[in-house]
């Protein structure tokens, strides 16, 4: 599955950012320079796939 | 999908500021300084406040004050906007929301480009930006 990033200015300037087709952390850390060069987080919500395994490059499966 | 975020847009980035405010109607009227300079009221008066990126009187509105953009210390802009000009000419919360929302959608382009990010940005009925970032 392909990933991207959404992200939705609204005219009060607050910015809401969505990550789709991650697995796990690879989210967080795929956004975060985004949230560093925007200004500062005001929540965070994890969505069900953050909690599916996510595949390291040696094949293994790490736990969550 | 795995998570969602909200940030509070912070004012930081020199360029993407002009360009957004351009974005605003005030492309080719920014003033960009190394050195803060004196704001100016709209009688021609020098204001106690100085400001590295200034879009002067006449650019602002009728009977207007420069509208000014001083950085800070921590790299942050402080935004210098006359009452009169919050309240008359519209330069109020309202405004200053719609320049981080075009400041954000500029310096998240940027970013996102450095990063080999494709970008398209739509524009909302309800006034929102939308960017999509892929590769």
């Amino acid at each position: 599955m392909s990933t991207e990033i959404v992200l939705e200015f609204w005219e009060d300037g607050q910015v809401n950012l969505e990550g789709k087709g991650f697995k796990g952390q690879a989210c967080f850390k795929e956004m975060q320079f985004l949230k560093d060069a925007l200004g500062v987080e005001t929540s965070s919500t994890k969505k069900q796939e953050f909690y599916q395994a996510e595949v390291k490059r040696d094949g293994k499966i790490k736990a969550r | 999908m795995s998570h969602y975020s909200e940030v509070a847009i912070e004012l930081t980035d020199e360029g993407c500021l002009v360009a957004a405010l351009s974005r605003l109607g005030f492309k080719g009227k920014v003033e960009v300084h190394q050195e803060a300079q004196p704001l100016y009221g709209y009688q021609g008066d020098t204001r106690a406040q100085k400001a590295h990126i200034i879009i002067r009187r006449q650019h602002v509105g009728r009977a207007a004050n420069d509208l000014g953009f001083e950085r800070q210390a921590d790299g942050k802009y402080r935004v210098w906007v006359s009452d009169y000009d919050q309240k008359y000419n519209k330069y109020n919360d309202a405004w200053m929301g719609r320049l981080k929302q075009a400041y954000g959608v500029e310096k998240a382009r940027a970013e996102a480009r450095k990063k080999g990010y494709r970008v398209s940005e739509k524009k909302m009925d309800d006034g929102r930006i939308q960017l999509v970032l892929r590769r």
